[in-house]
């Protein structure tokens, strides 16, 4: 009798092979309005939480980024603006509406010439090694079916002395916090999902995704196991995100 | 000077935020004064860090493509670092000075950098009137920005007035305090010192290199 693999989607077990399908169905239907919902969701913290992303990435002109899971481009602008005419910036995502409206956003807001779009899976990442001074992915990694796969494709394609930063929700720091979170995750965004894109199913695998993603020293372990160096990570908000930070020695 | 960093205990959310507010409150007037931008340009890639004792607050500005950024957190190595209680450094601000000396501000690294910055900031001219408009309309933007340039024109000229009465009593009748113009030749005589030593010393590590490689 052959045992079929699961993994979570949500709260939710699912086929590993079906993972990747639902979560695309999630972000198909959120692309359109994913700014907008950003901002409602977080009041506008995740501008924050992705500036000092920035600030940590250390990123200069002349460098190469790949900003993985890029989807709307709010990192990938700001880059492409650090690393100048001479460097270039790569926004990938597995999501094919996610991609689209990233591009059309960036190229109205002039942000061209230094900017590649990928569609591309994480865990296998279409990019030769030691391609990259930096990557980051903001917002994506819980969205991946193999995290410990995706952190060592992401290493391989890091230059020595590159840096990975992975901007993620996390776990609260205080139980007070906690509770609040958990109020406003299961009963307030899935509210505002339906009201906003008319759609609460998706915001609802939202709250349950970050629930199940590993903790801060779970994910730390994790990047260490993928052969990165100097691991450390940011609690912020409360530790509502973590930004985590790696070395490829 | 290494950049410092922000330990991984603090959360690091407020400060970026307070950054983040400075950073679109300045880029914004600097749209309206488009002079004074062109001017920051010189200054490319010098990270000013400021570190405020009371309370305790560091903040890197450095102009970068076109834009001041204002920073919780900065990677590049900082060129001079301010460090001050909050009101002396409000005090030094509104009340340039060449002098540092009983400021109660410290100042570490590249002192010209920041004769620099006070030359580029002192010749701002926000032009008010088009940023009014952009958001009241042209004729209440003139009517406030009339009101606004006849305030500036009685004030400034009688500070300035004051200041350098002040200044000139203090520099030229007291001799209490050095003359601009010496603070400035000093300072780049300061400098030219510190580039001077740095030369000799990296001279001096090839030299000892050598040798010892000449000794195996």
């Amino acid at each position: 009798m052959s045992e079929e693999k699961t993994t979570h989607f949500g709260f939710e077990q699912v086929k590993v092979e079906e993972k990747a399908e639902r979560v695309a169905d999630v972000f198909h239907s959120v692309a359109a309005k994913y700014d907008l919902m950003n901002d409602l969701m977080s009041g506008g913290v995740h501008r924050i939480w992705k500036k000092f992303t920035i600030e940590l990435s250390g990123v200069r002109a002349g460098d190469t980024v790949l900003d993985i899971a890029g989807g709307t481009g709010d990192l990938t602008a700001k880059f492409a603006r650090l690393v100048g005419p001479k460097g270039q910036v790569v926004l990938a995502d597995i999501n094919d509406s996610m991609l689209k409206v990233g591009r059309d956003k960036l190229t109205d807001k002039g942000v061209v010439g230094n900017v590649h779009y990928t569609q591309a899976d994480a865990q296998y990442l279409p990019f030769p090694d030691n391609s990259f001074d930096c990557i980051t992915i903001a917002f994506g990694l819980r969205n991946v079916t193999d995290k410990d796969l995706a952190l060592k494709a992401m290493y391989r394609v890091l230059k020595p002395g590159g840096r990975l930063l992975v901007l993620e929700f996390s776990k609260p720091q205080h139980a007070l916090l906690e509770k609040v979170y958990d109020t406003y995750s299961f009963r307030i965004l899935p509210f505002m999902g339906k009201l906003v894109t008319n759609d609460a199913d998706s915001y609802r695998y939202l709250a349950e995704s970050i629930r199940m993603h590993p903790d801060q020293e779970t994910l730390k372990g994790m990047m260490a196991n993928a052969g990165f160096s100097e691991t450390k990570y940011y609690n912020m908000t409360g530790g509502v995100v973590a930004l985590h930070k790696g070395i490829k020695a | 000077m290494a950049a410092d960093d922000v330990t991984a205990d603090h959360d690091p959310t407020y400060v970026t935020a307070l950054a983040a507010v400075l950073e679109k409150i300045v880029n914004t007037a600097l749209t309206y004064d488009p002079a004074t931008k062109v001017g920051l340009q010189k200054l490319e890639n010098h990270v000013l860090a400021v570190q405020i004792t009371e309370p305790q607050l560091k903040l890197y500005f450095v102009v970068l493509a076109d834009q001041l950024d204002v920073m919780a957190h900065c990677e590049t190595p900082v060129a001079t670092l301010l460090q001050g209680s909050l009101q002396d450094l409000i005090k030094l601000a509104s009340q340039p000075s060449t002098s540092l000396a009983n400021s109660g501000v410290r100042v570490e690294g590249q002192i010209g950098l920041l004769s620099e910055y006070q030359q580029v900031l002192s010749q701002l001219d926000i032009d008010w009137e088009d940023a009014l408009a952009s958001r009241l309309g042209d004729l209440p933007a003139h009517q406030i920005a009339q009101a606004l340039r006849a305030a500036t024109n009685w004030i400034k000229p009688r500070s300035r007035k004051a200041a350098s009465f002040t200044a000139d009593f203090l520099t030229e009748e007291l001799r209490v305090l050095p003359h601009k113009l010496e603070v400035d030749q000093y300072v780049q005589q300061v400098d030219q010192l510190r580039e001077a030593s740095d030369r000799l010393e990296a001279r001096l590590q090839r030299l000892l290199l050598q040798q010892a490689q000449q000794q195996q």
